[in-house]
């Protein structure tokens, strides 16, 4: 039988339902940043949870965490947070990082918004598309 | 059991979704790029760790700056040398092996970064020079090794499935897989509560019935046990 990895991702998504994660990606990102963001889901995925650290992810603050890339020239900065259930990581927002800062420079606060979103309405996520078998 | 949203198809394979994103090439050679690129970079950091190693004491026995041994330990670095690779390989007293293969191949090779399957011995020519009986009559490397773990399962009615090559097999114990000893089977083991269980094996020779279990030693490390855990 299979063995699934450690860990699962999910999404946030929107009041109207849509999955803001996919659509950023989904949007005109370069291929290098596409599959960059596919290669450290793909990684961090099937790392133990004690080893989610620099470079590849880094905690920051309110029970955010960033997973940390560099590509097309832009430090890439998807922000989420442990949970909900087991082993599951929920990807919220997708920040850039440029001369030491957040682009949009309120991204922890709108990433913290978003995880109390789902916090309080489990349906504010889905399992992320990119790991479904369809 | 495989979830609408975990990878699917072998430990190792990502899912449908996944794969089709890749059929990009411009895409692919980033993921591929990308993944082999974190996998050296979090080697070199493992083993230096593994030796108690600062960045700089690194650096001293390649004869470079700190600096550069910072850049080798970030995955975003894109400008590593085979020359390089070679000298990093040196100062840890270890080999390079370079391939292109099979992509099933590819995948189950990249599948585990974590920290336990990073670790290596440095070259011993008395360990290397003296492998066992069985695996020098089998010409393999010396991380072979030899089931003998007491079944507690009955070993006459295996999974059919356990006896297809690259298939993941769990919940049964080491020596019940001899019991299908018309295969040499490469395989992962893990200690649950006392006794050792395959998680994993694949085919990789033919042996005639009756043999001993052989299989390449894979760490169970930690990744692949808390894997394991969704059985």
């Amino acid at each position: 039988m299979p063995a699934p990895p450690p860990w699962r991702f999910r999404c946030y998504v929107s009041a109207a339902g849509i999955d803001q994660i996919r659509t950023w990606y989904e949007a005109p990102q370069s291929r290098p940043i596409r599959g960059k963001f596919l290669a450290r889901l793909d990684s961090l995925g099937r790392l133990p949870f004690a080893e989610w650290h620099p470079p590849l992810f880094r905690w920051l603050e309110g029970g955010i965490g960033e997973i940390r890339f560099k590509a097309a020239g832009v430090q890439q900065r998807p922000l989420g947070f442990r949970g909900l259930g087991e082993d599951v990581f929920t990807i919220v927002f997708n920040a850039t990082e440029r001369g030491g800062r957040f682009v949009p420079r309120d991204a922890i606060e709108r990433a913290i918004q978003r995880k109390n979103e789902i916090e309080a309405d489990a349906y504010r996520s889905l399992p992320c598309w990119l790991f479904r078998d369809s | 059991m495989p979830t609408a949203h975990s990878h699917v198809g072998s430990s190792a394979i990502p899912s449908r979704v996944f794969l089709r994103e890749l059929c990009d090439d411009e895409l692919r050679n980033e993921f591929v790029a990308d993944k082999v690129r974190t996998r050296f970079a979090l080697l070199i950091r493992s083993l230096r760790e593994q030796r108690g190693w600062s960045q700089a004491e690194l650096g001293r026995r390649m004869g470079k700056p700190q600096s550069v041994i910072s850049r080798l330990e970030d995955p975003d670095y894109g400008k590593l040398s085979m020359q390089t690779v070679f000298e990093v390989a040196a100062a840890f007293g270890l080999p390079v092996y370079i391939d292109m293969p099979e992509w099933e191949e590819w995948f189950r090779l990249i599948d585990d970064m974590s920290e336990a399957s990073l670790k290596r011995r440095k070259y011993d020519a008395d360990r290397l020079a003296a492998p066992t009986q069985e695996t020098s009559a089998l010409a393999m490397p010396d991380t072979l090794f030899i089931v003998t773990i007491p079944s507690k399962t009955p070993l006459d009615n295996p999974p059919a499935a356990a006896k297809a090559p690259t298939t993941t097999y769990a919940g049964t114990t080491a020596s019940a897989a001899m019991s299908f000893g018309s295969f040499l089977l490469e395989t992962t083991i893990r200690p649950p509560r006392g006794d050792l269980e395959i998680i994993e094996s694949r085919e990789i020779a033919a042996t005639p019935r009756g043999k001993k279990l052989y299989g390449r030693m894979m760490a169970p490390t930690k990744s692949a046990m808390e894997r394991s855990n969704a059985f």
